[in-house]
């Protein structure tokens, strides 16, 4: 009887959400089909070279002998000649000097803390060194090293090897977030440090690897944050994992005390002295005088390319077109060299991005000055790329950081100042041939006194929605005692937990529920993913993958400075007039279809003004969340397009995702103001909405001047209450004009209630 | 608006912070981290720099440079552009009047390669100090923080000579500034006066001028009791440190030194040698009655 009743409470907790009952189906399907994992065998060749050899117990002497021999320890095969070509460049780095000190802490310590500047060869030969010594292919473990860039994690996996003359994806692998190249072979894994935070969820201990090397770990993203305080924990469960924790600065006192006073190897980079210039006074315009300062340095300085940081994409564009076209006046003017100005930033195309490599420009006439390279850059450069032959930087001193508001649930990039540790990190980019000069667009007391002395880490400035969901599923109870080395904010942390308990992805105990453990599979915002799995009930979880699919990319719409009219013209012939998530979805439907194939996908977006590079990579996020959506056995389903409901269903899938972020027509004022929060918004110019809509769901919430939200869709307030009743539970509402309009909502939908019963 | 700038109207929402989320404590979350031992004003986390309240950052909507919020504080007053305008042909004089020509001749010789190098896209830079390696060579470990310090105390001794000259320059100009605008002020007192008494019965218009102006002067007045009061400071400032800095105070007044006398008595006469040939040549005195031959 007791049994019954708390069935029957428990089915009254999940009327509440169609999510919460297609994941409650989906685990009780899984339960009754459990699916076999089969762990694959790992492959591995012992071809006895490492006989004689003892694990945790080798010198660089070992070691050298092995690599210099004829034949690969680890494949078996012989050395090819460029292999060896490498061997000799590699021989001649700053960290190979001190290979044997490193192997004796190494052998000493769980956990070692090791500082190398940058150019000391740090991330592609320490984890080669620890293959020699862990030998991890005789011991069925793996080695992983974390990176906070996937761009990163691929490349220098790429390089590491050719230097071991293996395949990439045999011996030496990567795994980022979209995309693993990793075989039963795999014993060197690089991977973003996100990917192995997803490990551990799945697996607490990670037993699969014996070493775990965090790379840039100055960095402190939040995933490298989390994987510290996890890691910290795993190495009293697990004695024989070890632990290197990789820095680029001198911040490494703090590494150590977190992890109870672990020894500390410090190895130099090769860098050149830089000379640092400071202007006498402050800039009013500090756009306008980096131009001028790189002008100048074209003008004046010897030979030497010149690497300029600017914030965000349009600045960068912006700058590139301006010095190019002095500085063909200059060649005229005063004789100066040829200049060849490359943007670089983020979202810029592979192929665009390698072009910052190529040589700078010769000058064709005899006994002329010499050409010179401009790259302008966002702060990708400042750690992630290394450009070699960058003599002159000129930093302005701002980049865009990422900024959390708990309070209004504001997540934006914001313009704002650097730190001092970057601000070096930057002047360093100069020295990495030879002498180089740092020009700094503002004082030496701005310098002292305006920059702090290093960056907030991310988990300070971040929503950690996802990163409880994570924490929770890692099976970390008690969030207020978590071993954080920088805690976020109460409140930001109070936010997460009442976003999470509302998508209902936490019960009001604060434990898990079965949606939000499925939630946690997704590599998504909890929300996105909650709005992915409700979505088979509202009969369009294709439609909904799409979205959020479309969503999880950069923008698809490409509004070039030379045809902007144009641009939006043609978007308007993509607008549905409910929205831009139904227009986003039309976008994705006309890239599919016939029509753009016929054409050629390259032209036909161009065309039509939209990014290839965005609608490709969606395709490929959109397949790889539906695999993990039929693996886990969640609907994919469809209304027909010739349904009237079709539409409707979309949108109320929406809002049953987006219930959160949703914000109501000021009566008789124009703007609009979210719903709870109370904060005044426009709706971003940019949009297909007509302003008639009273109630609107938004995707974003953007901080600038003025407060604008964007991505948005029109939806009816009865679906708010009717979906999210606790969220929409109107005692917790404070008097204003949205309470009225949704009292009102609530006595029509209740009076409809009414009339239905009394009909049947 | 006004000629101070551009007026910019903000408008607030009714809780632009959302103080109705955060004062209320029967929320989820609140009650969630209550219950696993937070208390309300503290931070979470094991350590005890835990931050309390999230990264507040100011929205950035022009390009002003870094440090225009320092240059706008330690303005003067409005008409100090922070540059000093026709102040430098004097420079060289007074720089051998205080005995330290080559140093002002250098720091001149450089003023003027600077402005030729400064066409169309000049830029003007200061010399900092040299970043290298963090990686000490002698002793095969990363440099120390005191072992920094140490770094930063040679460049800025490297540096002084420069620091010195400006400082000189730096406070005549203020004296010197200081000086005019007082006789200034006096004339213009003794002027409004005898306006005043005849012409008192014309137009309401000059009045209302009249009260502008005087408002001008009282806030003149009390922007030169804060400077002075900094100048009292930068002094205090300057005796503390170790470097003697020499200001014009000292120039003027014979130096007593606690030497013997020959000594004493030969470098006044040094002193007093230079003072007259700074008068005496031909160059100086063009210089003097500004003079120019090109």
């Amino acid at each position: 009887m007791a049994l019954e009743d708390k069935k029957k409470h428990k089915k009254q907790k999940l009327m509440d959400s169609k999510a919460e009952l297609v994941a409650e189906a989906a685990e009780e399907k899984m339960r009754q089909h459990p699916r076999e994992d089969t762990p694959q065998e790992m492959e591995i060749h012992d071809g006895g070279e490492f006989t004689g050899v003892e694990r945790y117990n080798t010198t660089a002497e070992i070691a050298q002998k092995l690599e210099s021999g004829n034949k690969n320890p680890f494949t078996g095969k012989s050395f090819s000649q460029k292999y060896f070509d490498i061997l000799t460049v590699r021989r001649d780095l700053p960290v190979h000097a001190q290979r044997d000190e490193f192997l004796r802490i190494f052998h000493s310590t769980q956990i070692m803390v090791f500082v190398g500047e940058t150019g000391s060869g740090k991330t592609t030969q320490i984890p080669q060194f620890v293959l020699y010594d862990d030998m991890p292919h005789l011991h069925g473990s793996l080695v992983a090293c974390t990176q906070p860039r996937r761009v990163a994690a691929m490349s220098v996996a790429k390089r590491v090897a050719e230097e071991m003359d293996v395949e990439l994806g045999g011996e030496v692998g990567y795994s980022v977030r979209f995309e693993n190249k990793t075989s039963s072979k795999t014993i060197l894994k690089y991977m973003t440090d996100g990917m192995l935070l997803r490990e551990a969820m799945e697996d607490h201990n990670l037993s699969r690897y014996s070493c775990i090397i965090l790379d840039e770990a100055h960095e402190r993203t939040l995933a490298t944050d989390i994987l510290m305080g996890l890691l910290k924990q795993v190495t009293l469960r697990r004695p024989d994992l070890k632990i290197i924790i990789m820095s680029a600065t001198l911040d490494a006192e703090k590494f150590q005390n977190y992890f109870n006073d672990a020894p500390l190897l410090a190895v130099p980079g090769r860098t050149h002295p830089v000379e640092i210039y400071y202007t006498p006074e402050h800039q009013k315009d500090y756009l306008d005088a980096a131009i001028r300062t790189v002008l100048q340095i074209h003008a004046t300085e010897d030979e030497g390319d010149v690497l300029l940081f600017l914030t965000g994409e349009e600045e960068i564009e912006d700058a590139c077109r301006k010095i190019q076209l002095e500085g063909d006046e200059l060649i005229r003017e005063q004789n100066c060299g040829p200049i060849k100005v490359y943007p670089l930033y983020g979202s810029l195309p592979p192929h665009q991005q390698q072009k910052i490599f190529e040589p700078a420009p010769q000058n064709h006439k005899q006994g002329g000055r010499p050409g010179r390279k401009v790259i302008v850059s966002t702060n990708i450069a400042e750690t992630s790329l290394t450009i070699d032959g960058v003599v002159f930087v000129v930093d302005p001193g701002f980049s865009k950081q990422k900024v959390y508001n708990p309070r209004i649930r504001v997540e934006s990039l914001l313009v704002s100042p650097i730190s001092k540790a970057s601000a070096q990190q930057r002047a360093g980019r100069a020295g990495r041939t030879r002498p180089g000069k740092c020009f700094r667009l503002y004082t030496e007391e701005a310098f002292k006194k305006e920059l702090i002395e290093q960056l907030y880490p991310e988990i300070l400035r971040s929503n950690l929605a996802s990163t409880v969901l994570e924490l929770k599923k890692l099976g970390i109870d008690d969030l207020v005692h978590f071993d954080f080395m920088d805690p976020p904010a109460p409140e930001t942390m109070m936010r997460a937990l009442e976003e999470l308990n509302y998508l209902q992805c936490l019960s009001d105990e604060g434990d898990l529920t079965p949606l939000g453990r499925l939630a946690s599979l997704f590599p998504l915002d909890p929300m996105l993913a909650v709005m992915l799995i409700g979505s088979p009930a509202f009969e369009c979880s294709e439609e909904i993958l799409t979205i959020v699919a479309l969503l999880s990319v950069p923008n698809v719409f490409v509004r070039p400075a030379s045809a902007r009219k144009r641009a939006d013209e043609i978007k308007m012939s993509f607008a549905h007039p409910d929205g831009d998530h139904l227009t986003l979805l039309n976008v994705y439907e006309a890239f599919n279809s016939d029509d753009a194939h016929n054409v050629g996908l390259h032209q036909w977006c161009r065309d039509n003004f939209l990014s290839y590079r965005s609608l490709t990579t969606a395709s490929s996020v959109r397949s790889q969340l539906r695999r993990i959506m039929e693996r886990h056995d969640i609907d994919l389903n469809s209304t027909d397009f010739e349904n009237p409901n079709y539409w409707d269903n979309v949108r109320k899938a929406l809002a049953a995702g987006f219930f959160m972020q949703v914000a109501k027509k000021k009566s008789g004022n124009k703007g609009f103001l979210t719903v709870k929060d109370n904060q005044d918004v426009l709706i971003h110019p940019l949009t297909v909405l007509s302003k008639e809509n009273e109630w609107v769901i938004y995707n974003e919430f953007v901080l600038t001047s003025k407060n604008y939200i964007r991505t948005v869709t029109n939806v009816r307030p009865e679906w708010l209450v009717e979906l999210a009743p606790k969220y929409y539970d109107l005692s917790h509402f404070a008097k204003g004009d949205v309470k009225l309009s949704l009292e009102r909502v609530v006595d029509r939908v209740d009076a409809m209630k009414r009339t239905k019963k009394s009909k049947n | 608006m006004g000629l101070a700038g551009v007026k910019v109207k903000q408008r607030f929402g009714l809780d632009p912070r959302n103080t109705s989320w955060s004062n209320n404590t029967d929320r989820f979350g609140h009650q969630y981290l209550e219950r696993m031992g937070w208390k309300q004003g503290k931070g979470l986390g094991l350590v005890d720099h835990a931050t309390t309240t999230h990264v507040k950052v100011h929205i950035k909507t022009d390009n002003s440079g870094l440090g225009s919020k320092l240059a706008k504080k330690t303005k003067k007053d409005e008409f100090d552009s922070g540059e000093c305008a026709g102040l430098d042909v004097f420079q060289r004089i007074l720089g051998r009047l205080n005995g330290n020509q080559d140093l002002v001749d250098r720091e001149l010789e450089r003023k003027r390669n600077d402005n030729i190098i400064n066409g169309k896209w000049g830029m003007h830079f200061v010399k900092g100090e040299v970043l290298e390696s963090t990686w000490n060579a002698g002793c095969k470990k990363l440099m120390a923080e005191e072992a920094k310090q140490t770094k930063r105390r040679a460049s800025e001794v490297d540096t002084d000579a420069r620091k010195k000259l400006k400082v000189i320059v730096k406070e005549k100009k203020d004296k010197k500034e200081k000086k005019d605008k007082k006789e200034k002020k006096e004339k213009k007192e003794k002027k409004d006066k005898t306006e005043k008494k005849e012409k008192k019965e014309k137009k309401e218009k000059k009045e209302k001028k009249e009260k502008i102006e005087k408002k001008d002067k009282k806030e003149k007045k009390d922007k030169k009791e804060k400077k002075e009061k900094k100048n009292k400071k930068d002094k205090k400032d300057s005796d503390k440190s170790p470097s003697a800095e020499v200001t014009r105070d000292e120039m003027l007044q014979p130096r007593t030194s606690t030497g013997q006398i020959a000594t004493r008595l030969s470098a006044r006469s040094k002193w007093i040698k230079q003072k007259r040939a700074s008068v005496m040549d031909a160059k100086a005195l063009n210089e003097i009655f500004m003079i120019t031959n090109n």
